[in-house]
């Protein structure tokens, strides 16, 4: 049984090997894209070369998804083909494999990727307007917005803002977190950062740096006051300020009208520029296809390339680490969500079949809302509406959640396999002098969880697949962890190689599990 | 032992059981019998509280069992119950559906349980399946699992739901065998039932249920060879009616011809028998005054004694319908050949004047 299962797995990672060479090697660093686009190239029209953004009808630009340049291009450009992503990561993967043609990101952003690829290419002009970059306060936290001016007034008056920028733009892959003073006494400040981008705000050796976390941490020290610092997805982190969830949020934020409707923004602390990328061979500033820099990452071969990324994304920087966390979370989320709404499936269960009308029908609406909204949505809705107000931890948000919605799921299994066991069983238990909640646990019960318990293992095995969410309220859960490690190393291969083989074997020790409890009812 | 007073039970506005008034004594054998839908399954239910009476009383050992202060699973465990469908826990094996109870209930020790389980499985001829799931059991193999199961708990009366009729033919003998074998050895039993013979063999007191009530009750031989009442003798003489109206003297003879030939398709009545009754039915009914309110003609055909007899209730006070057709010779010498000697009978009733002929169905004799 065991074996068989390992052998699954095995099979499982070597397919995904297989199947996706092309990304295995194709993103190893500064080597340019396979062989493959150049086919397809010469099967349609000969490429026009970049140089700027008027260049780009008929290509695909890639946007970071519902951000100022998003809007902005879709309000001055309508003509380009825009595809949206909402993790940088994906965006430079697009264009590496070229399902996209150029790229439009923050400058620094734009800046620390040609440091990391030598063959992406900045376009030389800006086609969105300078645009503020600011930290994000919750309405309420107007005396703490402030005080960051304050702060960053000082901060440049002292000269230490210059070599902070110096420091992030510059030397973002090597440059050391310098020595903060940390405090530990007083009212701790919770700040929203969401660590997957280079030179921002970024994961290294497990600790978040970054031009914007440095700027917190300083912050902070200035302010006297313990730093807690929430991953939170980007798009969740205006949420989270302005629900208060978060004392602020920083990660690149860009002032807009829109935004400061719903939070306070601090004065600009930096002017970004947008700029879009492309790969160096479609640009025209470019020399006509140099080989040269890429020639010593191919003679390396498929296998080399292999253990070079696992290296890279796994063991480098402990990332291990970082991966066995987020392992962790999520088993922890998912084994108490299982429990809590096992048994939360049979309170509803028994209000569902109860003999009174009200609870039957409070049982029905609960199960419609419950399986009518998606998951996430009702997540999102806990933590930043419901729970908000008593700054409950994320993870219980998340078990409290899946444990509702799997609640919702598993009453109806259980009503239905509870009705399927022939009501001669409950009636000879009667009659023999059981009492009715006797027959129940001893006649009806153990045949109802042997009915159950097939489809019950594929709805648990859902609900642990399902927690792959959670990134989305500040938890590093499995998937977290990989965006995390993804926006380090650009490379998808086995971040998430990794991280579909530990879903699985989680699902598969869950199996196991309940496999061994319904030997036990059988026997 | 039990008393039953005035048992009533209805489900809404349908009434099945309306009066049902008994005693049941240690040791007796009781069975129940009747037609489908009289209340005798109800009945039984009733007397272990599976349904709950909506009148009446029921007192077992002097104590009222219908008051609210009723231990119903203690007063449940004296009183067995075996069901037409089994029942047995279907996620435990055969040894494990006889110990459960004593186990759970009774507070024996497993291994007294299993001791004593192995002993009962042997006597209904069981031990050898105690490892047995209950779906690896044929139906008469499980019906007497149940009994076993029934009987680990040391029952003071066993009632019988219809125990044999899930059962295949070939199986009914040996769950009966079981039954009467209990019944040898003095257990109180009270047994819902179509298998007559059975009925009368085995039992102390046979009570006929009939809509909803106990219409005739009494040993088996008055039951079976002596019954009382017109319902109970229909009943157990397996008595299937045909019956015509005849409005004049003009009546559609083609039409009552048809209708019997389908009624006796039914019962499988020979060739013989329908060109014997019709022949007699007409000549009769030609010899007679039918046009002062007509009359009814009834065929009654015993499956049980396989007799079929011409009956006639002519309304008011006719007179002797016998002696008229006796004055003809012809129909009287015909009436001869085709009725069983003797066996002619005229009698006032309170709807009219009844005549009734017991036709001869012996095949001739070459």
């Amino acid at each position: 049984m065991k074996k068989h299962h390992l052998t699954i797995a095995t099979i499982l990672v070597f397919l995904f090997m297989v199947l996706l060479p092309g990304s295995a090697c194709g993103n190893t660093g500064a080597e340019p894209p396979a062989p493959a686009p150049a086919a397809k190239g010469s099967s349609t029209a000969p490429r026009k070369k970049i140089s700027c953004i008027q260049d780009l009808k008929g290509y695909k630009l890639a946007v970071p998804q519902a951000t100022v340049q998003d809007v902005y291009i879709q309000q001055h450009y309508p003509e380009l083909t825009v595809v949206r992503y909402n993790f940088e990561a994906d965006m430079v993967q697009a264009l590496q494999q070229e399902l996209c043609d150029a790229i439009i990101m923050d400058d620094v952003i734009c800046y620390a990727l040609t440091k990391k690829f030598d063959n992406i290419t900045i376009l030389g002009d800006s086609p969105v307007p300078v645009n503020d970059m600011g930290m994000v306060f919750g309405k309420e936290q107007a005396e703490l917005c402030q005080q960051f001016n304050t702060f960053l007034k000082e901060l440049r008056a002292s000269g230490e803002y210059d070599k902070l920028m110096e420091r992030w733009l510059k030397h973002f892959d090597t440059a050391p977190m310098p020595e903060i003073e940390e405090y530990t006494e007083g009212e701790p400040l919770v700040v929203g950062m969401e660590p997957c981008t280079e030179p921002i705000v970024f994961v290294r050796d497990g600790e978040v740096v970054g031009f914007d976390a440095e700027l917190v941490k300083r912050f902070a020290a200035w302010l006297k006051r313990p730093l807690i610092i929430e991953k939170i997805d980007y798009y969740g982190l205006i949420t989270a300020a302005a629900a208060g969830r978060v004392h602020m949020a920083a990660s690149g934020m860009l002032i807009t009208d829109e935004r400061s409707e719903s939070v306070l923004f601090s004065d600009s602390y930096y002017e970004s520029h947008s700029r879009i990328a492309v790969l160096t061979r479609n640009a025209t500033t470019a020399q006509e296809e140099a080989a040269a820099p890429a020639s010593k990452e191919e003679k390396r071969g498929f296998f080399a390339s292999v253990v070079n990324s696992f290296y890279r994304n796994i063991i480098q920087e402990q990332r291990y680490l970082l991966l066995w966390d987020g392992f962790k979370l999520t088993v922890i989320i998912s084994v108490c969500a299982v429990l809590l709404g096992t048994l939360l499936g049979a309170g509803v269960c028994y209000l569902r079949m109860s003999s009174n009308a009200i609870c039957r029908r409070f049982a029905i609406v609960y199960i419609d809302i419950m399986r009518g909204t998606p998951v996430l949505v009702l997540l999102m809705l806990m933590f930043y509406v419901v729970f908000a107000q008593w700054n409950t931890p994320a993870t219980i948000v998340a078990i409290i959640t899946f444990g509702m919605n799997f609640a919702a799921y598993v009453s109806e299994m259980f009503r239905t396999s509870i009705c399927s066991v022939d009501r001669g069983q409950t009636e000879a238990g009667i009659a023999m002098g059981f009492s009715p909640v006797r027959t129940f646990i001893y006649i009806v019960l153990p045949q109802a969880v042997q009915r159950v318990l097939p489809v019950y293992k594929g709805e648990l095995i859902s609900l642990i697949k399902n927690t792959s969410i959670v990134g989305y309220i500040a938890i590093e859960d499995l998937t977290k962890v990989s965006d995390i490690i993804r926006g380090r190393t650009f490379d998808p291969f086995f971040p998430l190689i990794m991280v579909a083989v530990l879903y699985f074997l989680i699902a598969w020790l869950f199996t196991l599990l309940l496999d061994r409890i319904g030997r036990k009812f059988n026997a | 032992m039990i008393q039953i007073k005035h048992l009533q039970k209805s489900f809404g506005n349908l009434q099945v059981l309306r009066d049902v008034t008994v005693n049941i004594k240690r040791g007796e054998v009781i069975s129940i019998i009747g037609p489908s839908g009289t209340g005798k399954s109800t009945f039984l239910r009733c007397l272990n509280l599976l349904e709950q009476p909506t009148g009446g009383s029921i007192i077992i050992d002097g104590e009222e069992i219908l008051s609210h202060k009723t231990d119903s699973s203690k007063l449940r465990q004296k009183m067995g119950m075996v069901f037409q469908s089994f029942n047995l826990f279907n996620h435990l094996t055969v040894l494990e559906n006889v110990c459960i109870g004593p186990v759970k209930l009774l507070g024996k020790s497993p291994i007294e349980a299993v001791q004593r389980g192995m002993k009962i499985l042997k006597l209904v001829g069981m031990a050898e399946k105690a490892r047995s799931m209950p779906s690896e059991l044929s139906g008469g193999q499980k019906q007497r699992a149940a009994i076993a199961r029934c009987l680990s708990m040391n029952p003071e009366i066993i009632l019988f739901d219809e125990p044999t009729s899930a059962l295949d033919p070939t199986m009914v003998s040996e769950v009966l065998s079981v039954i009467r074998s209990l019944a040898k050895q003095g257990m109180t039993m009270a047994i819902v039932t179509h298998e007559m013979s059975f009925a009368r063999n085995v039992s102390s007191r046979v009570l006929y249920m009939d809509q909803g009530e106990i219409y005739e009750e009494g040993t088996p031989e008055e039951i079976f060879d002596r019954p009382k009442r017109e319902r109970t003798r229909i009943f157990v003489n397996r008595i299937r009616d045909f019956h015509y109206s005849i409005h004049s003297a003009d009546f559609d003879l083609f039409a009552l011809q048809a209708e019997f030939q389908l009624f006796c398709n039914k019962y499988f009545l020979s060739e013989m028998a329908v060109a014997h009754a019709m022949q007699l039915a007409e000549k009769v009914l030609h010899a007679l005054p039918l046009n002062d309110g007509g009359a009814d003609l009834y065929f009654r055909y015993s499956e049980k004694t396989y007799a079929l007899a011409m009956e006639l209730l002519m309304p008011g006070d006719a007179p002797s319908m016998l002696a008229q057709l006796r004055e003809d010779a012809e129909l009287s010498a015909l009436m001869d050949t085709l009725c069983t000697a003797q066996s002619e009978v005229e009698e006032n009733t309170p709807s009219g004047r009844r005549l009734r002929l017991r036709l001869d169905l012996r095949e001739e004799e070459d």
